[in-house]
């Protein structure tokens, strides 16, 4: 990221490398920790013990994937090729866990893995499909949902990623299922607040109903802006307290993973030039981001970026 | 009373200086006692007040106009990490934020240190408010207890007043940061050879 783009930020790279680090360090730390349960696991345990370990092993997977995302998001300001690479990892062990939010990371972060694994893919449809449109699910496939599925907010993130497989719309059938889960779900009109900024669920389900359709017109300017202007809020009031986000202390998001991510996926969907046409083209009318809101999408931009010419980047 | 096991993440001048605090029976004291040296009981009571508790939680290192300092050079309170749970609606799940990663993240004073020392305390939390009495820690981490918004809320902290007596920690264990590796080490543990275990203070009778 460019020294313009952390002064926009108000962000010490050094410091952003030491919670990179930190995060990274204490996520590590913390696998050996599952190891240990592991080995745990594979003794004679009461069936007490057992469940309790279970748990305990649960908890600590999710301790891992948070803090890789964390490191991932404070790598975004630093180091592209690292944040891909933690928040892949992250990515990785949330969809182990059932949280369609890591297939999300995944793709944003890696590119899709799902275009030359189409039983998963048209598993993953269906989920969709058996969720808003149970009569147009394939009924000899009825496959058993993950709890966190059930939320919109996992459904939304779901919908995203199976939107920015760059091969999905022209594959005719899978193409008409997601356009009718984009055209059909309620959520298309709901006010669900998903992700750290909190936005309505009806601006991701507009989202993925443009990445679908290969709509890249106006893209930032017409979907981004409601993210950019709530994250420069969230950004300006933390800065208000100087220690804690020059400390790299404040309980904020520096990075918004979920901007990135969708930027991220729209130049996978479109291509890169017709998404930095728009976050360049700083006379254009057309896109008129604050700085620090730009500089967010920037880091969506470099993301795809750093992936470039590896899995699934077209 | 509850009983609350702690972890108190300190960055120290070194090894000597960690075990002091145990060695010395000192136990771990206020930044207020720190810098003034000598307290008196007479203070003390003045000192332990809901404004200042807000500001040792929300404006720790805001200027007090009581003292024209920053505050957080005369606190009376002592933060110790005891891991929480956030509730996220936005992802409909509940988050978990381990004392273990906050103690290690303010004992390196925000990734800037490479070694830290972890003390393992425990202490006695009231389930209400009860700022004003010094021999019980606050549950700020509580939102049914703390109900105003901080933004800290998720830094799982329970606040402890004046001093964390010796015979309360039960080690000090000394984490060292492998920046090259990126993973925390635990090099020592030095147990307390005077730690009281809490369970002295089971409500559970005897036959007598």
């Amino acid at each position: 990221m460019s020294i313009e783009h952390l002064g926009n930020l108000g962000v010490d790279p050094e410091r952003a490398l030491n919670a990179a680090d930190f995060y990274q360090s204490y996520a590590n730390t913390v696998q050996e920790e599952i190891h240990d349960v592991d080995r745990r696991l594979g003794q004679f345990q009461t069936p007490r013990e057992f469940s309790r370990l279970q748990d305990y092993r649960w908890h600590l997977l999710v301790d891992t994937a948070s803090s890789l995302r964390l490191a991932g998001q404070w790598a975004l300001t630093v180091d592209m090729a690292r944040a891909r690479e933690l928040l892949g990892r992250a990515g990785t062990i949330f969809r182990d866990l059932g949280h369609a939010f890591g297939l999300f990371l995944t793709v944003a972060a890696r590119g899709s893995d799902l275009e030359g694994n189409q039983d998963r893919l048209k598993r993953d449809i269906d989920m969709l499909l058996q969720l808003h449109q149970p009569q147009r699910s394939r009924a000899d496939e009825v496959q058993d949902i993950p709890g966190p599925m059930n939320h919109p907010q996992q459904q939304a993130y779901l919908l995203l990623a199976l939107c920015s497989i760059p091969d999905v719309p022209v594959q005719q059938q899978h193409y008409i299922e997601l356009r009718n889960v984009c055209l059909e779900s309620p959520h298309k009109e709901g006010g669900t607040p998903v992700g750290a900024l909190g936005l309505p669920i009806r601006h991701y389900w507009t989202i993925a109903f443009a990445l679908l359709e290969q709509n890249a017109d106006d893209f930032l300017s017409t979907h981004m802006q409601s993210f950019t202007s709530r994250y420069t809020d969230n950004v300006l009031s933390a800065r208000s307290n100087r220690y804690l986000w020059e400390h790299a202390a404040a309980p904020v998001d520096v990075a918004d993973i979920d901007a990135v991510g969708i930027v991220s996926c729209a130049i996978r969907s479109f291509g890169r030039d017709a998404i930095a046409a728009q976050l360049y083209e700083r006379g254009d009318d057309r896109v008129r981001l604050a700085r620090i809101g730009s500089s967010l999408l920037q880091m969506g931009y470099e993301l795809a970026e750093a992936d470039r010419g590896q899995l699934g980047y077209q | 009373m509850i009983v609350q096991w702690c972890i108190k993440g300190l960055n120290m001048q070194g090894d000597k200086a960690a075990r002091d605090i145990i060695d010395t029976r000192e136990g771990i004291i206020c930044n207020w006692w720190r810098t003034v040296h000598q307290i008196a009981p007479s203070e003390v009571r003045g000192k332990l007040t809901a404004r200042n508790l807000d500001l040792h939680v929300n404006h720790f290192t805001s200027i007090d106009s009581a003292t024209g300092c920053s505050f957080s050079e005369n606190t009376p309170f002592i933060s110790l990490s005891c891991g929480t749970i956030e509730r996220d609606t936005a992802a409909q799940t509940n988050l978990v934020h381990r004392a273990l990663q906050t103690a290690l993240w303010f004992g390196t004073e925000f990734g800037q240190k490479t070694a830290t020392y972890l003390y393992t305390c425990w202490v006695v939390l009231s389930p209400r408010p009860s700022v004003e009495i010094e021999t019980v820690a606050e549950e700020v981490r509580d939102l049914n207890a703390y109900r105003r918004y901080s933004s800290f809320q998720t830094e799982g902290e329970v606040t402890a007043k004046i001093q964390v007596q010796d015979n309360h920690i039960q080690t000090c264990e000394k984490w060292e940061w492998n920046r090259s590796a990126l993973k925390f080490e635990r090099q020592w543990v030095y147990p307390n050879p005077r730690f009281t275990p809490p369970e002295q203070l089971s409500n559970v009778r005897e036959l007598i």
